[in-house]
């Protein structure tokens, strides 16, 4: 699903914010990224929903070399992945509903088929009758819910996460989880990057990796076991 | 919740400045065009009268000898094909015509020529007529407009400074847009990445902010067709009021029909300048 052979990434002329990264996320796995804050975190998550080019080594994404990708064909591989950001990014002029919409519409699905789709995620994530509300009348919880709803919409075959706990309380954060969890039973393949150690251990057969100053912890290895967490890097 | 029209991105509830300066700008080009359709029409009106119209002079300074080739002149002249009509001025019309510049002196007193003026048909050939009135020693033949030369010229002259004027017009309308786009691109920065990220196309997104642009250059382009019009019609009638000769008569259908349709062709200009640069802005995303 998503394969990086020595990769680096470096912003300008500055130095590495990323190292020889090698590593790959198995299709339909559950995957947690962690670190401390500066690690690079982000950026490698820049990096796998294409936010942004590696400035060295060799990305693949669904099976596709990005080096030899026209950049005309990025959006469909964009559409494949949904995003859950840290900050939720959500659109402030558009309702929860609108926001929800979003890959809909860019995907150029009929305004009816929409309204379904949309109608159902938001009784998923428990925000119907907040559906005519804008993000800044949302509580964060919210917020995350309707960020969520719009990350997974399309069915997306690649869910990435940034954090996602990182704003709502502890039982929010297990609905959260309890969410990812179903999602990845759907089939998706899930990566969570987050510095919360309490989510490691709640996903049975998930896999680690760990960042440190931009490169991961276990170089060489390509699983690690703990209890109930299996480790890569 | 919408469910009607797609709506990727907010759309603005007031349209701010850009309407206003579109207004002004298609105002200054139609205003400017118009003046180029009339000054042509006045180009056209003055070359079909003096190309149809020949001055002939009798030029004899023996009054006797003036006369008689007067009326030779006139013979020949109504006999020959394509000749309209012949019409002798007679003392009255010359003294209107030079009294002005003899200071009230009698004109029986001075050896003016006798002047004959003769329009001709569509096809009549001037040339023609002239080499038939050869034959008559003391005439002279001479265009109508020989002496409308200068204003046919300064005519043409302001015909193309008022071109000039409505391509600037135009080009300034679509620097006007091509800036807003840019201006828009930078507002919208975070929510098109928000939507860059989400799978949107550059043509998506390029398309999202053209439409928003195009309805406001329409508006404006609209109002200013409406004033444009308005302030046409009323110096056009101001111009027949006062009979103001090659300007009394305007520029026909065809003239208010391409001057309507310039504000199409100014938004078309616009929507196509703002969509090249969003592309090539938006091609800089990764």
């Amino acid at each position: 699903m998503v394969q990086f052979e020595n990769v680096g990434l470096r912003y300008g002329t500055g130095g590495e914010i990323l190292s020889n990264l090698s590593f790959s996320l198995e299709r339909g796995s559950f995957n947690f990224l962690t670190g401390p804050s500066g690690a690079g975190k982000t950026s490698l998550i820049n990096l796998i929903t294409l936010a942004c080019r590696p400035s060295r080594g060799i990305i693949r994404l669904f099976d596709e070399d990005l080096a030899d990708l026209p950049r005309a064909r990025l959006p469909d591989l964009r559409r494949r992945i949904g995003v859950v950001y840290q900050d939720f990014r959500l659109v402030p002029q558009l309702s929860a509903f609108d926001n929800i919409a979003l890959p809909l519409r860019i995907a150029g699905m009929a305004n009816e088929e929409i309204g379904a789709r949309v109608t159902e995620l938001l009784d998923w994530v428990g925000l119907t009758s907040r559906a005519n509300a804008y993000p800044e009348t949302l509580s964060g919880g919210e917020q995350q819910r309707v960020a969520i709803a719009r990350a997974v919409i399309t069915r997306p075959e690649l869910i990435v996460a940034d954090e996602p706990t990182g704003n709502v309380d502890p039982d929010m954060a297990r609905r959260l989880l309890r969410l990812l969890e179903g999602l990845h039973r759907g089939g998706a393949t899930i990566l969570v990057a987050t510095h919360d150690i309490h989510l490691l251990g709640r996903i049975d057969h998930s896999a680690l990796m760990r960042l440190t100053r931009g490169t991961l912890d276990f170089p060489g290895s390509t699983l690690h076991h703990m209890p109930g967490v299996a480790v890569r890097g | 919740m919408s469910k009607g029209t797609p709506a990727l991105l907010p759309q603005r509830r007031r349209p701010g400045a850009l309407p206003w300066l579109i207004a002004a700008t298609s105002l200054l080009m139609l205003l400017a065009a118009a003046a180029a359709l009339a000054l042509n029409g006045a180009a056209r009106q003055l070359s079909a009268t003096t190309a149809r119209t020949l001055l002939v002079q009798a030029v004899d300074a023996d009054r006797t000898r003036r006369e008689t080739a007067a009326e030779d002149a006139q013979g020949l002249l109504l006999r020959a094909p394509g000749v309209v009509s012949v019409h002798r001025l007679d003392d009255r019309e010359v003294e209107r015509l030079i009294g002005p510049y003899i200071n009230g002196m009698a004109i029986s007193d001075l050896p003016l020529p006798i002047l004959i003026d003769v329009k001709l048909d569509t096809g009549a050939d001037p040339a023609r007529v002239r080499a038939l009135l050869a034959r008559i020693p003391s005439i002279e033949v001479a265009p109508a407009g020989a002496g409308l030369g200068p204003l046919a010229e300064l005519i043409a002259t302001l015909r193309r400074v008022a071109l000039g004027i409505a391509a600037l017009a135009a080009g300034a309308t679509g620097l006007v847009a091509l800036l807003t786009a840019r201006a828009a691109l930078a507002q919208q920065g975070a929510i098109i990445t928000i939507l860059h990220g989400l799978g949107a196309t550059d043509r998506q997104l390029a398309r999202l902010i053209t439409i928003r642009i195009a309805r406001d250059v329409a508006i404006g382009a609209a109002t200013g067709l409406v004033v444009a019009f308005l302030a046409i019609h009323f110096i056009g009638h101001q111009a027949s009021a006062i009979g103001a000769g090659l300007m009394a008569h305007g520029f026909g259908a065809e003239g208010w029909l391409l001057l309507a349709l310039l504000p199409l062709g100014l938004i078309v200009l616009a929507a196509g300048a703002t969509h090249l640069t969003l592309l090539a802005s938006l091609r800089r995303l990764p």
